[in-house]
């Protein structure tokens, strides 16, 4: 599994985007997230999947607690994750940045009527 | 990232450590594939992408009239979408900002394309919580109307002060195209964005869709794909607000017919005797390089005004006659990638068997396969000249068979030889497949060459090319 996180940009340092993706692309998913704005320290995740419009929730804590760059988190099912996801487990910082079209997520255009 | 926020995670991705999760490396390893334009099982809307705004403020009331103040005024909302396609369907992820009672607030915004125009989402406001909602686009993209527990927001692209971008097309070498030559078509694009990546500018014919080809940058398309026709090309550029602007030229690409058509093998009248083997060679030029192949179809006319039977495909074929037959008319179709193409004939006779089928010979050095026009090569005057000839026989092995190049200078190209040469013609030379000749020639002089093989039965086979050999240097 590999998820992405980002940053929306300047003025907000509660609310997370991203995507992620399975292996085999089996899932490939968006999200948002909500940084606990109290502890800093983990993040609500609402998962939306493809065709059905389906969501789910994970928990995200980062690890180190208290560290300025975190290493790993930790997710946990929050409501709804499918099996694949709803065991406990952490995910190490990639050794290169990976973004969402690395995993498979496009962004083509075409235009409708040209 | 923003490290005094230690949650704020820029761009943080992580891995390994869940039940059944592969490492990183393993899981990018799986994602080339995708870029072989995956199936898309899903629903996909391409027009959920650019940057919505709202045109006025508007009030959102709680429906209890005794509070005080029962109403919220949001104002300024402004939403940028993205696109994301999966295989299982498209994606939707957005941020933005907008203000509440005057206060800024931000949100971001994920969701899936249910349907053409329909989509599903989340979003997430710092301080108001999570909303899932859906919303729907109008025809032409640009109104975008949110549903929330039953209140609605719209959203327009034009609210934004974006301008749609101004475009222009040239096609600088055009407008008339040869089949199969690069066209070129440059775009200059007045906009407020200055970076468009290539996926947003996107150079359309009305005959072939979308056009691929080479990208120098983003504005700029070299394409060889376009079809002979006339073509009506036009280039669409989308902005990062989503909005679009279109330029059209028409232009015409032409297809030229194969040219140098020429049956080399068997020569013109030549004799072949029925059962032995026969090659046949020849070329023929199209736009770009020679014909091979099912490029090149070869028939065969064996009764006055009767059918051509096929003989076969390629520049050179081995075939047989299985009986005598006077004339016989050979065919060279030479066919390009369109379909188009060019026939040329000559006459032959085929005469009964006699029991020593002649030998097979052709000249390979030099070239005429790869040359345009009556010559084969060209030498140099005093500098030895490669040759090479290729033999076979059906009762002899190569080694008891006869071999002799001839050197004849001719009065002018396919002309008749010389009768009185300025320079006495290079001596035949025998028993070689690959000999060396050097002219001496002072100007320039055409000359033949030619190859006979002769078999133990005294049954011979010849094969020819003219060249043009020169004192003069070509620097």
């Amino acid at each position: 599994m590999t998820l992405v996180l980002t940053a929306p940009g300047p003025g907000d340092s509660e609310t997370l985007t991203g995507c992620l993706a399975l292996r085999g692309a089996s899932l490939a998913a968006v999200l948002v997230g909500d940084v606990d704005d109290q502890t800093r320290e983990e993040a609500a995740l609402s998962v939306t999947v493809p065709a059905t419009g389906a969501m789910f929730g994970l928990r995200a804590v980062r690890a180190p607690a208290g560290s300025v760059d975190a290493t790993s988190i930790r997710l946990s099912d929050a409501g709804g994750a499918p099996p694949e996801l709803a065991a406990t487990g952490d995910l190490l910082r990639c050794a290169v940045p990976v973004t969402c079209a690395d995993l498979g997520l496009s962004m083509p255009f075409a235009p409708e009527n040209p | 990232m923003n490290r005094s926020t230690p949650l704020l995670l820029a761009a943080l991705c992580a891995v390994a450590g869940v039940a059944g999760a592969q490492p990183h490396t393993e899981i990018l390893d799986s994602f080339p594939l995708l870029e072989l334009q995956p199936v898309v099982s899903g629903p996909v809307d391409l027009r959920f992408f650019g940057t919505y705004c709202q045109a006025s403020p508007k009030d959102f009331c709680k429906s209890v009239p005794i509070l005080p103040d029962p109403c919220v005024t949001l104002r300024d909302m402004r939403l940028h979408l993205d696109h994301l396609t999966s295989q299982s369907g498209g994606l939707l992820s957005g941020t933005g900002g907008f203000f509440l009672d005057g206060k800024r607030g931000t949100l971001a915004v994920a969701g899936s394309v249910m349907r053409r125009g329909e989509a599903r989402f989340t979003a997430v406001a710092p301080g108001l919580g999570n909303q899932t909602g859906g919303a729907v686009l109008s025809g032409n993209g640009m109104e975008l109307t949110a549903a929330v527990q039953g209140r609605s927001l719209t959203l327009r692209k034009d609210a934004c002060g974006n301008h749609p971008p101004q475009v222009t097309l040239t096609a600088p070498f055009g407008p008339s195209f040869d089949f199969g030559a690069s066209v070129m078509l440059a775009s200059q694009v007045t906009d407020e964005d200055t970076d468009f990546p290539n996926e947003r500018v996107v150079f359309t014919s009305n005959r072939q869709g979308v056009l691929g080809g080479y990208r120098p940058h983003s504005r700029t398309l070299m394409t060889t794909t376009l079809v002979p026709g006339n073509h009506h090309v036009t280039v669409t550029v989308t902005d990062s607000g989503g909005l679009s602007g279109h330029a059209s030229l028409d232009l015409t690409v032409v297809n030229h017919p194969p040219s140098d058509v020429r049956i080399y093998l068997p020569a013109p009248g030549a004799t072949l005797f029925a059962q032995a083997p026969v090659l046949l060679q020849g070329h023929a030029y199209d736009d770009g390089g020679f014909l091979a192949g099912s490029g090149l179809r070869w028939s065969a006319q064996t009764t006055l005004n009767g059918p051509f039977t096929p003989l076969g495909v390629g520049t050179e074929v081995i075939t047989s006659f299985p009986q005598a037959a006077d004339p016989v008319v050979l065919r060279l179709t030479a066919v390009d990638p369109v379909g188009e193409s060019v026939s040329v004939e000559e006459t032959v006779r085929v005469v009964p068997s006699t029991g020593n089928a002649p030998p097979v010979v052709a000249i390979r050095q030099p070239d005429r396969l790869q040359s345009i026009g009556p010559l084969a090569g060209g030498a140099g005057s005093g500098i030895p000249f490669q040759l090479l000839a290729t033999v076979a026989d059906v009762e002899d092995a190569p080694s008891d068979l006869q071999l002799e190049w001839t050197f004849v200078a001719l009065d002018g190209p396919g002309g008749n030889p010389d009768p009185s040469p300025a320079v006495p013609n290079p001596a035949p030379i025998t028993g070689t497949l690959a000999p060396e000749v050097t002219f001496s020639v002072v100007g320039t002089v055409y000359y033949r060459i030619t190859f006979t093989a002769t078999d133990t039965g005294g049954q011979s086979a010849s094969d020819s090319v003219e060249i043009l050999a020169t004192s003069i240097v070509i620097l």
